[in-house]
């Protein structure tokens, strides 16, 4: 199943810009370093798998200085992930 | 005409520094960007007396944070531009993409060359930006 996204904010700057789209699939095992489409609330959250452990995974913005992520919000249980990041549609 | 509007179909997903956290501030910008007028005044300075490899060294050494900090600069530029101002601040900043477009160009500029005027160029342009950025709050 295929998830499209339009991107918020620059955490995941260089590489995924304010306003691009993001193609995802689900129903893939995501190995570290892929790039993850996460619940976290009621919210979605775009960021790298930096770390997969006994609690789940650990997820890190690119752009470190401007994220908000795993080391605010904790590990995410696998539940959490809703697919992993396969190409940008740049728009 | 428009027949089809993909976008109502489309979900968000952040990737913002927060939900958001709303913390902006121009100190990195413009330490960024009086970093690189140090490594052109320290490119300037370089003795070129001693021993030959040294000033190598330390020329592509200041080269390299000179570009490291001009695109750090730009990121910064960008970052204010695109997450903190809003369609409502152009009605009292009207230039406002014109100036943070030719700031960011301009750290293209400083990037390019060792050149001191562009240099100070690009910093009056973010000191101009900051102001904005006050008065905006």
């Amino acid at each position: 199943m295929i998830l499209i996204r339009r991107v918020i904010g620059n955490s995941m700057f260089p590489l995924f810009r304010q306003g691009m789209l993001v193609c995802a699939i689900r129903f893939i095992r995501p190995r570290v370093g892929d790039i993850v489409i996460a619940t976290y609330g009621k919210m979605e959250i775009l960021k790298r798998i930096k770390a997969i452990g006994a609690d789940g995974y650990f997820l890190l913005g690119d752009n470190a200085a401007q994220s908000s992520d795993s080391r605010t919000y904790g590990w995410f249980n696998p539940q959490s992930i809703k697919g992993v990041v396969i190409r940008k549609l740049i728009r | 005409m428009k027949l089809f509007d993909l976008d109502r179909f489309i979900k968000p997903v952040s990737a913002h520094c927060d939900i958001p956290c709303g913390i902006y501030e121009t100190d990195t910008m413009k330490h960024a960007a009086d970093t690189c007028l140090k490594m052109i005044e320290k490119i300037e300075a370089l003795d070129e007396t001693g021993e030959k490899s040294d000033g190598h060294n330390n020329y592509i050494r200041m080269v390299m944070i000179k570009e490291k900090h001009a695109q750090l600069c730009k990121e910064q530029i960008y970052i204010l531009w695109s997450d903190y101002f809003k369609p409502e601040h152009l009605e009292k900043f009207p230039d406002l993409h014109d100036k943070f477009w030719q700031a960011a160009k301009q750290c293209s500029k400083v990037k390019q060359a060792v050149n001191r005027e562009q240099c100070e160029k690009l910093i009056a342009q973010v000191t101009e930006l900051s102001e904005i950025f006050a008065q905006s709050k």
